[in-house]
């Protein structure tokens, strides 16, 4: 299993590496996890500090993207930007797989009314509107990136449920499950073992893919003054402050701009590449409609 | 008999939606209640304690258990009554009503835009498939779709309204104003539209009736336009229609980057203001247009493609 | 056979390329078609005499290429015209009619408008009211009743045999020199086979030349007046129908006449 395990990880990287825009793709997503993880040590400035007197310069060595209009380092505040957009998406990311991975085990496992159960509420999780929710939970508990993080985790399981569902209803009659059973075996046990090879695929190419989506959202609601509360800052908020000196100064949306671009842009590359490397025939990865004729 | 199943089936799943819906407003309205009691009080000129708190939420039937409430909030909704905006004191049906003709004016635009756009694409990447027009379009539909649409706003706005000031910079909902705002809106559908009309059209291609067209002496480039188009764009329908759906519930960011005076726009400017009757009434309104626009468009392509597959 | 051949192919190739290897679908054939007489092309399927009519259309697509030859109608090679001549003599001066009819006819749009535009094509300055009658005479010629509701029908609300004598009807509307029949009864019921055969059969006193692809012996024998046979991409005999039958040379033609008796 183990060696299994290692040769279908190399298969991956061989065909991944073929593909030049999914290795662009890997390459920036790269950069921007590091510049997020070491933001504190790169960064030159305090990103919060706030000095009138250098206010709206253009980018020199000191200040690489230049200063915004609280005389702030662009450059450090896009890098720790960078920390908190990716740090928020990773971990509704998490939480998604959380929900998602136990609930298409459950109800492929258990199957009966617990699975009509499971999938019904997937279905409703897969067609409600994204965005209306977002804004009556706001409206409920007040604008915070918080909220509109439960929101995405709320509605976003679905998909994943659904394609380790399938993959457990694949698995449950197979042969050779019945025969490690008569071996002895636990059931469960061995089906937990083979959903890990059988829809890592899916699971990775449907990750990527939603993580860009989720970055691309949470900023749209900070972006508009819902998300993130300033002092905090991601691209988001960088961004609508940026937008206000859209005649004066609009290099100050550049930045956020492109680094929101960017990292869309990577991960959905990155995406694409996973699932032409590990998905070549079907497209299970691409299903982002949710209504299914079923 | 199969699809009066699907209907059904789909209907019942309307069901759960709207309640949840429902519940999320009516939980805004009880939080706007509570507020609304001291507003009162204050606006009386009332000193705000305790005693006069409970008499006047007695008079407002807060003091009723929670599913009485609900039900008689709901008895207002049938009828339209979302209470009054904080903001501009007027019945807030009124004031969603009065911008809802802005939002639409702006989502059939987009719409007429992303099909405007993605037709003769889809034709040109169809007929030069897998050849140079074809990569270029495809390059340029993956980055259009991957792009956030409020950057793209944002990008037109400063190259179109900025630098070259052909457009003012702020649109203010205004008719001869909407290119902006409404192309911006039209790309990340298009991109989509132009993937699925391809692919579809591509499939067409090799059909037997599209060689015999070919054979009456219709070019290629007709044969597709003339017997491809129709046939490729009825799978598209149920996309244009959520995407349409999408779209009248009012782009928040877009309609406040080209201060274009829709619901999204109101909606979010509420939520700062903690106007809640407007929110709740915001989340009422498009959540039932935006789910029976979806259960109608599902019902109606049962009909349409005697193809589909319910099962 | 000192007569000018109406169409006359010499040497084509057509090979189709796919990843490692190349499939030589129609190798280097050579034939001639007459005004007035049946020339039917006999094979099993695979053989390439459905790329031949392609081929002789221009109308290869994908990944195959006609990589050699020439194919001379009046004397005019085919292969040397560009896009926009081709397409004027598509449908004008040789008409097709396809295998499966249902599958051929549009599934979305109207009889009516398919057969207008096969006369428009072609005839610019015709009238829509010309064009209509031209199409319901037409119809009732190749023995269809009620034309004025066929015209009005989608290809689906009609039977196959309806659907072969509506595309036949189609291929005729422009009065067409060569007509190409590619296994135009196999998809049909038994009893409308002969009917529609009849009527191509007809077709013949119009001084027309017709190229009949079959796989059916004896649909040859009943009507055509030169045979080729085709095997493998190339043709292994050729000559009159009673040359062929009656002293086959080839040893696959052997085959395939005892397979029929």
């Amino acid at each position: 299993m183990k060696s299994e395990n290692k040769r279908l990880f190399k298969n991956i990287i061989e065909v991944l590496m073929k593909d030049k825009l999914a290795v662009a793709g890997l390459v920036i997503v790269l950069v921007f996890l590091i510049l997020g993880a070491f933001a504190s040590q790169i960064a030159p400035h305090d990103p919060i500090e706030v000095v009138l007197s250098r206010k709206l310069q253009l980018p020199s060595l000191e200040f690489p993207m230049g200063t915004d209009n609280m005389g702030r380092c662009i450059f450090s505040r896009i890098l720790y930007g960078t920390r908190v957009s990716l740090y928020n998406a990773l971990v509704v990311l998490a939480a998604i797989l959380a929900v998602g991975i136990p609930l298409g085990i459950t109800a492929g496992y258990v199957g009966g009314w617990v699975d009509n159960l499971i999938m019904r509420l997937s279905d409703i999780a897969s067609t409600f509107p994204s965005s209306l929710l977002a804004l009556a939970i706001v409206g409920i508990a007040g604008p915070s990136m918080k909220n509109i993080m439960i929101v995405f985790i709320f509605l976003w399981w679905a998909p994943f449920a659904r394609i380790i569902r399938g993959t457990v209803i694949k698995i449950k009659e197979k042969d050779f499950v019945t025969a490690a059973v008569s071996c002895g075996s636990s059931r469960f046990k061995i089906i937990i073992n083979h959903i890990f090879l059988n829809s890592v695929s899916p699971i990775i190419v449907l990750s990527t893919l939603r993580v860009a989506a989720i970055i691309m959202h949470l900023a749209a609601f900070s972006f508009i003054g819902l998300g993130t509360q300033p002092p905090q800052a991601d691209w988001g908020v960088m961004l609508n402050d940026g937008r206000q000196f859209i005649t004066t100064n609009p290099i100050l949306m550049l930045w956020p701009g492109l680094a929101i671009m960017f990292s869309v842009f990577g991960l959905n590359m990155l995406g694409e590449g996973f699932n032409s490397a590990l998905l070549p025939i079907s497209g299970e990865g691409n299903s982002q409609k949710g209504v299914k004729y079923e | 008999m199969k699809k009066v199943r699907f209907i059904i089936k789909r209907i019942a799943q309307v069901i759960p939606m709207l309640f949840i819906v429902s519940v999320l407003a009516f939980t805004l309205s009880n939080l706007s209640a509570g507020d609304a009691a001291a507003i009162t009080l204050r606006g009386d000129g009332v000193e705000v304690t305790k005693e006069n708190l409970e008499a006047v939420r007695s008079e407002f039937g807060l003091d009723k258990s929670l599913p009485e409430q609900y039900l008689n909030w709901l008895k207002k909704v049938v009828k339209f009554d979302f209470g009054t905006s904080f903001q501009t004191k007027k019945p807030v049906i009124n004031e969603i009503a009065r911008r809802f003709p802005t939002t639409l004016k702006l989502a059939i635009t987009a719409t007429f835009f992303s099909l405007l756009l993605a037709i003769p694409i889809a034709l040109i990447s169809a007929r030069y498939q897998n050849r140079l027009p074809d990569h270029i379009f495809r390059l340029l539909c993956t980055a259009l779709a991957t792009m956030p649409d409020y950057w793209v706003g944002l990008m037109l706005m400063f190259v179109f309204a900025v630098l070259l000031k052909i457009f003012p910079v702020i649109s203010g909902s205004e008719m001869k104003n909407i290119f902006l705002p409404a192309i911006t809106l039209s790309l990340a559908p298009m991109a989509t539209y132009v993937r699925l009309l391809r692919n579809n059209l591509v499939e067409i291609k090799g059909f037997e009736y599209m060689k015999a067209a070919r054979a009456k002496g219709l070019s290629e480039t007709m044969a597709l336009i003339k017997h491809g188009l129709k046939n490729a764009m009825v799978p598209c329908l149920t996309m244009l229609g959520t995407n349409f759906g999408i779209l009248v519930s009012g782009s928040f960011a877009i309609e406040t980057i080209f201060s274009w005076n829709g619901i999204g726009k109101f909606a979010v400017e509420s939520i700062k203001l903690k106007d809640f009757p407007v929110i709740q009434c915001y989340i009422m309104v498009v959540a039932f247009t935006y789910i029976m626009l979806n259960l109608a468009l599902d019902i109606i392509y049962v009909f349409i493609d005697p193809k589909i597959q319910l099962d | 056979m000192n007569e000018i051949p109406i169409l006359e192919i010499k040497n084509l190739k057509t090979y189709f390329y796919q990843k490692e290897e190349t499939i030589k679908a129609v190798d280097d054939i050579s034939m001639k078609a007459f005004s007035g007489k049946i020339t039917a092309i006999v094979g099993e399927s695979g053989s390439g005499k459905s790329v031949t009519t392609l081929s002789i259309l221009r109308l290869i697509q994908g990944n195959g290429k006609i990589i050699g030859g020439e194919i001379l109608l009046k004397g005019e090679d085919m292969l040397k015209m560009t896009e926009k001549q081709l397409c004027s003599i598509r449908g004008k001066d040789i008409s097709m009619i396809f295998q499966d009819p249902s599958g051929a006819l549009n599934p979305v749009i109207k009889i009516k408008k398919q057969l207008i535009e096969a006369i428009k094509l072609h005839n610019k300055q015709i009238s829509k009211k010309e064009c209509i009658e031209k199409c319901i005479k037409m119809i009732k010629a190749v023995g269809l009743r009620e034309p004025e509701k066929i015209m009005e029908s989608y290809p689906f609300e009609l039977s196959g045999g309806m659907c072969q004598r509506a595309m036949v009807a189609m291929a005729l509307l422009s009065t067409p020199k060569v007509l190409i029949a590619d296994e135009p009864t196999t998809s049909l019921d038994l009893t409308i086979q002969a009917v529609i055969l009849d009527e191509i059969y007809k077709l013949k006193g119009k001084n027309m030349a017709i190229i009949l692809i079959t796989h059916d012996l004896s649909v040859v024998a009943q009507m055509a007046d030169d045979v080729y046979i085709m095997h493998n991409g190339h043709i292994v005999e050729s000559g009159t129908v009673f040359d062929v039958f009656d002293v086959p040379k080839h040893e696959y033609t052997k085959s395939l006449l005892r397979s029929i008796s």
